[in-house]
C-alpha cells in the first residue's frame, strides 16, 4: 500500500526534517509513527497524503505518487490534530461535507451520514454546531467525517493529542473497533507510546530531527483488544521496550 | 433578559450617554444665553426642537428619500464589493492588479469627482446613489477579501484532500467562512452609505424630484435658517443610527444563526 525508499525532506532554508526513511506497509495494517516532537512524523504523514513532496528518495501509495494515488487509486481520509470542522455546519452537515464534494447522491448521502453519526455514538447530536460540542465529541465528528467516504487509507495526525486521558482512551477503543470492522490501512501519528501500543499492529519509532526510522516493532497483542489490556504487565513491559527504543534514537 | 436585568442594563449602558447628552444640551443652552450668541450663528436647543417639530413632515420625507438612496448605495456596495472580493480570492494576479485602484477609489476626494458624477449620471437620485456607493464600497472589499482568504490552513488542506474544486472551495468554505468579516464590513459600510448619500445630495442632488436631507441642509443654510438646518443635521444623524442599527441587528442575527447558540 505504502512504500518509502530513502525518503528525505529538506525545507527551504536548509533545515533537514527527514533523512533516509525506508519502510513498506501492506494494506490493512494499523501503523503508528512514534517519535519526539519535531522529528518529522507529521511531515511524513503529509508526504503520504501528497500534501508535500520528498526532496530525496521516493514515496508511493498503491504504486503511484501520493497526490495521484488519492485521486485515482486509493480513497484517502485525513484527520488533523484539531477537529477542523466548519463552525457554521451542524455535526451531520459536517459529516455530509465530503459526500457533497464527491457528488454522492442525496439519498445515499443521508444514509451514510446517519451511519457515520451512529458509528461514533453521536446520533443524538446530529443538529448541534461544533461550538455546542465538547472537544471529544468534535473529534468524533471529525472521525465520522473521515470514515463516511469509506477510505482505504486513513491518516491520523495526533488526533487525540489535545484531549483529556479518559476521552483519549475511549476514542482509542472506538477507533480500534472501527478499524477491526472496516480494516482500512491506518497511519497514526502520536508521541504517546501507550496509545500507539494499544491501537496498532506495528510501531515505527523515529529519531529526533532529522527524523529517520530507528525501530520497526510488531505489536504482540491480538485483536480485538480489551481496555483492561492497558493494565496488564506485558503491556507495560512492551511500552517500556518501545520507550527504550525511542531513547536509543537519542531522545 | 428579565426585568431586573433590563434595569441593570439600562443603568449601566443606556443611562451614561443620556446623562452626557443632557449635560451637553444644558451647556449649549447656557452658552447661547450667557454669550448672547445670535440665532443665525447658533440657535438654542429649544429653537432647534421647535423647528424640528414644525418641519417634521418635511424631515421625515427627506429622511426617507436619503435613506432610500443610502440603502441603494449600500446594497450595490455589498453585492459589488463581495463580487470583487470573490474575484480577488481566485487570483492573486487580479488582486495585485486591481487592488491599487480600489484604494484609489477610497482615497479620491468625493467632492472632487462630484462634478464628473453629475456629468455622467445627471443631478438627482442616481448621482446620490453613485456617491453613496463609492464611499461605502471599500470596507466591503477589504473585509470580504480578508474573510475569503484568512481561512485556516488545515481546512484548506482538508478541502484539497477531499478533492474539492475551486468553485466548491469558494462556495462551501471561503464564502460561508467570511460571514463574520462580512458583517463587520457591512456595519462600517452602512454608516458610510448614509454619509455618502447626504454628501451626494449636497453636491449632486439638486433636482426637481429629489428632496433629501442633504438638499434640506443646503436650502436651510442658504436661507440662514440655522434652527431648521440643525434639525436637518440631527435628523441625518438619527437616520445614520437607524440604518447602522438595522444592519447591526441583521448582522447579529446572521452571526447567531451562523455559529449556532451555545446550548
Amino acid at each position: 500500500m505504502i512504500a518509502a525508499n530513502t525518503v528525505g525532506v529538506t525545507f527551504p532554508g536548509g533545515i533537514q526534517s527527514l533523512e533516509d526513511v525506508n519502510f513498506s506497509m501492506p494494506p490493512g495494517e494499523f501503523v503508528s509513527l512514534v517519535g519526539p516532537s519535531g522529528c518529522g512524523k507529521s511531515t511524513l504523514l503529509r508526504l503520504i497524503a501528497g500534501l508535500a513532496s520528498p526532496t530525496e528518495g521516493r514515496l508511493t501509495v498503491a504504486g503511484l505518487p501520493p497526490a495521484v494515488a488519492r485521486r485515482r487509486a486509493a480513497r484517502l481520509s485525513f484527520v488533523f490534530q484539531d477537529a477542523t470542522l466548519l463552525p457554521w455546519r451542524t455535526a451531520a452537515a459536517n459529516i455530509r461535507l465530503p459526500l457533497e464534494l464527491a457528488g454522492v447522491a442525496a439519498a445515499e448521502r443521508e444514509t451514510r451520514v446517519r451511519d457515520g453519526l451512529w458509528m461514533v455514538g453521536l446520533s443524538d447530536f446530529a443538529g448541534r454546531r461544533p461550538r455546542e460540542l465538547s472537544g471529544g465529541m468534535r473529534m468524533r465528528v471529525s472521525l465520522a467525517r473521515a470514515l463516511v467516504t469509506r477510505p482505504e487509507l486513513l491518516l491520523l495526525d495526533e488526533p487525540f493529542g489535545a484531549l483529556d486521558d479518559i476521552t483519549r482512551q475511549r476514542l482509542n477503543e472506538d477507533l480500534l473497533d472501527l478499524w477491526l470492522a472496516h480494516r482500512w490501512t491506518a497511519v497514526f501519528v502520536t508521541h504517546n507510546i501507550a496509545e500507539a501500543a494499544f491501537l496498532s499492529t506495528r510501531i515505527l519509532v523515529m529519531s529526533p530531527r532529522p527524523g529517520t526510522i530507528t525501530a520497526d516493532v510488531a505489536v504482540p497483542f491480538a485483536t480485538p483488544r480489551r481496555p483492561e489490556l492497558r493494565f496488564q504487565a506485558d503491556f507495560a513491559a512492551f511500552v517500556g521496550e518501545v520507550g527504550r527504543e525511542l531513547r536509543k534514537g537519542g531522545v | 433578559m428579565n426585568r431586573a436585568g433590563l434595569g441593570r442594563w439600562l443603568v449601566r449602558f443606556a443611562l451614561p450617554p443620556v446623562v452626557l447628552l443632557a449635560i451637553v444640551i444644558a451647556a449649549w443652552d447656557a452658552a447661547t444665553v450667557a454669550l448672547s450668541i445670535e440665532k443665525y450663528l447658533l440657535p438654542r436647543p429649544g429653537q432647534v426642537f421647535l423647528a424640528a417639530w414644525g418641519d417634521r413632515g418635511k424631515l421625515l420625507s427627506a429622511a426617507l428619500v436619503t435613506g432610500e438612496a443610502a440603502a441603494c448605495g449600500f446594497s450595490l456596495s455589498f453585492v459589488g464589493g463581495l463580487v470583487v472580493a470573490c474575484v480577488f480570492s481566485q487570483s492573486r494576479v487580479i488582486q495585485r492588479s486591481v487592488y491599487p485602484y480600489a484604494i484609489f477609489l477610497q482615497t479620491v476626494p468625493i467632492i472632487a469627482v462630484a462634478p464628473l458624477i453629475v456629468v455622467w449620471f445627471g443631478y438627482g437620485f442616481q448621482s446620490v446613489v453613485v456617491v453613496a456607493f463609492i464611499i461605502s464600497l471599500f470596507p466591503i472589499i477589504t473585509n470580504a477579501s480578508t474573510g475569503l482568504t484568512a481561512i485556516d490552513r488545515n481546512l484548506l488542506e482538508w478541502f484539497e484532500l477531499a478533492g474539492a474544486s475551486r468553485w466548491q472551495l469558494l462556495w462551501k468554505l471561503r464564502l460561508p467562512g467570511s460571514v463574520p468579516h462580512l458583517v463587520v464590513g457591512a456595519k462600517i459600510s452602512a454608516g458610510l452609505a448614509v454619509v455618502g448619500a447626504i454628501v451626494g445630495e449636497i453636491f449632486a442632488g439638486a433636482a426637481m424630484h429629489h428632496d433629501g436631507l442633504g438638499n434640506l441642509i443646503n436650502q436651510t443654510n442658504n436661507n440662514a435658517r440655522m434652527d431648521s438646518m440643525f434639525a436637518a443635521v440631527l435628523t441625518s444623524t438619527c437616520l445614520g443610527i437607524v440604518i447602522f442599527g438595522t444592519v447591526s441587528l441583521v448582522g447579529a442575527w446572521v452571526l447567531a444563526r451562523w455559529q449556532g447558540s451555545v446550548g
